[in-house]
């Protein structure tokens, strides 16, 4: 008995770890909470479709870019042009010219996966390792902006995964994708939001 | 090493505040002073305004990493958030932070001296020089985190050489909180935390597995609570327990693989752990956009007194093996730890990752001035004062032209 209380610090210190910790995934999760219906949103502009998810209150959620580029503007650039940042009110802008860093400075996305066309695959490898910050990922690169990890993928990387998506596609490019990817990626069981624009410039 | 540290004895009878107090108080009155000087002054600091204070914004309110550095440790962040809705969103604000830590941090060498040497003069000439080195003067008028990394840093030390000797549950127990919040500021700090559960087990490696599950308790899993407590905002945005395990590996690659985008070629004049020691490692920085071209805040190391080090590590290590004292042995092992580790890692290590290994090293001057004959140590003391009072002007966003610091000035490209 005497031993027991002894212990009884120890032990009670990894039983409030391990409360911080569960409470601390509670929280990712609950934030982060898919729909388990699917909306799809179509012909809109890019900045007007974040728009839309956010004022649906989406956010800290995997999106799946499918496009023929994934440009992450750098970081420089837009700490300087957007000077406002550092004021306590200021809201990230949308770009339609740069999907993946809006979607990141919203908090819509806490993960990006980018898988480009097959035909485009090599162009894009090719882009994203000459990036000095990519790290080797498989057949292709991560790299991440504002923290928020973004992965050049693969088809297949995609479909071995479980977890809920939100899905942008731009139309023209759909058709270049295999057609049983699209099938499974667009899937109401695999994506809560569907965002078909039209090519992202 | 023995159990019982050997160290003389604390003086008997209780002393009355100011006596006890006033030499401390003294110096750290000093610290503030020299860095509240023109602080508002001073509107641009590298860093400051395109980078902390956004990232701070991004983060306490979105979770977001950026724009700074993504591997940055989250606890920057969130203090200087709240340090601006304290004093304000201008440059006062943005480094009120460090005014506060970085003077904490000289009454905090002051301390730890104190308790590990029992004299006032090591004390008093450690802090009296940490308060005057122009690196912790610029850095502690900057907005980035190294010196309340330092500062919290520094309190857990002095909370855990208190808990070898005293054993007591509270000292463990604030010792582990602070290098918790430390490690949430400067991923750096574990060397020292390992250093400290080390020494520990050493001590108490005869205490039975109560008292090592004890310490296992204060110095691994409070440390860890308090680290993650400082990553609620990542959480709120959504991210998961896997998600920040991933981050920190990405943050281990790109720290190792020597990855660092977007170092402003500027910025790569502070770089070289080599020749901390030896030679001038620093920049100067325009404080302001209108500023005179020579009006500028200097961010130096001081290597003719950083030099001094390294005797003086030489002069700790034979009394740490006289006295067999784990507290000696532990600020040598901090020192050591980590500076090899900036001086080995396959990257550009820059001159303020130094304000972690200097204070060991003012530590230990401190006690090599006191080993010297008193009058000797008194004058060495004075000529290093008068020195580190000859750069002072360097950090003081003073106008340097015509000045005599144009030798030094030539040296870091200015």
């Amino acid at each position: 008995m005497k031993a027991l209380k002894s212990f009884i610090w120890p032990l009670s210190a990894v039983a409030a770890l391990a409360v911080l910790m569960i409470s601390l995934q509670a929280v990712g999760l609950a934030a982060s909470r898919a729909s388990q219906d699917q909306r799809v949103i179509e012909g809109k502009t890019a900045a007007a479709s974040i728009s839309e998810l956010r004022a649906a209150g989406v956010r800290g959620r995997t999106v799946l870019v499918l496009d023929h580029r994934a440009r992450i503007v750098d970081r420089m650039w837009l700490t300087r042009t957007m000077k406002s940042l550092s004021e306590a009110d200021f809201v990230p802008p949308a770009h339609d010219y740069d999907i993946v860093s809006s979607m990141i400075l919203c908090g819509i996305a806490t993960e990006v996966l980018f898988v480009p066309p097959p035909a485009l695959w090599g162009e894009q490898a090719a882009r994203y390792g000459e990036r000095s910050d990519s790290l080797v990922e498989g057949e292709g690169y991560r790299v991440r902006f504002y923290g928020v990890p973004v992965h050049l993928t693969t088809q297949d990387e995609v479909i071995s995964r479980r977890d809920r998506l939100i899905v942008y596609a731009s139309s023209e490019l759909l058709g270049e994708y295999d057609a049983e990817f699209v099938k499974q990626v667009t899937d109401p069981s695999r994506c809560d939001y569907l965002i078909v624009t039209g090519e992202m410039k | 090493m023995s159990e019982t540290p050997l160290r003389p004895p604390a003086e008997e009878g209780v002393r009355p505040f100011v006596l006890e107090w006033w030499m401390p108080l003294a110096v750290f009155a000093t610290a503030w002073l020299i860095r509240l000087y023109r602080l508002a002054y001073i509107t641009n600091f590298i860093d400051d305004r395109y980078l902390n204070v956004p990232s701070a914004f991004n983060f306490t309110e979105r979770g977001l990493l950026g724009p700074d550095n993504w591997w940055t440790q989250p606890a920057k962040h969130v203090l200087l958030y709240w340090n601006i809705h304290l004093y304000g969103n201008d440059a006062v604000g943005w480094r009120m932070r460090e005014v506060l830590f970085g003077s904490l941090a000289v009454l905090l060498v002051f301390l730890i001296a104190r308790q590990l040497f029992r004299q006032p003069f090591p004390a008093f000439a450690a802090a009296a020089l940490y308060a005057l080195d122009p690196l912790q003067i610029a850095f502690s008028r900057a907005s980035s985190e190294d010196v309340p990394a330092v500062f919290f840093m520094l309190a857990g030390f002095l909370l855990w050489l208190k808990a070898i000797e005293s054993d007591r549950f509270s000292d463990w127990l604030v010792a582990g909180a602070l290098m918790g919040i430390a490690l949430a500021l400067r991923i750096h700090v574990l060397l020292v935390l390992a250093v400290m559960v080390g020494v520990s087990f050493w001590l108490g490696r005869k205490k039975g597995s109560s008292h090592l599950a004890g310490l296992v308790a204060h110095l691994l899993i409070v440390p860890i609570g308090m680290y993650l407590l400082w990553w609620l905002p990542y959480f709120l945005a959504g991210n998961t327990l896997g998600d920040l395990w991933s981050l920190h590996i990405d943050t281990y690659l790109v720290q190792t693989a020597g990855i660092f985008p977007n170092f402003d070629p500027a910025i790569l004049r502070l770089a070289g752990a080599r020749r901390w020691f030896t030679g001038w490692v620093g920049a100067g920085n325009a404080i302001s956009a209108a500023s005179d071209a020579r009006e500028v805040t200097v961010m130096t190391n001081n290597p003719a007194i950083w030099f001094l080090f390294i005797p003086s590590m030489i002069v700790l290590a034979r009394d740490a093996w006289h006295r067999r004292d784990a507290g000696l042995t532990a600020v040598i092992a901090s020192f050591l730890a980590l500076y090899l580790l900036f001086a080995v890692v396959p990257r550009d290590v820059m001159v303020y990752s130094a304000l972690a290994v200097i204070p060991f090293g003012f530590l230990a001057l401190g006690l090599a001035l006191s080993k010297m004959p008193q009058r000797a140590s008194f004058a060495v003391l004075a000529a290093l004062v008068a020195w580190s009072g000859y750069l002072l002007p360097l950090m003081m966003a003073t106008n340097l032209a015509g000045s005599p610091y144009r030798w030094l000035l030539s040296r870091l490209g200015m």
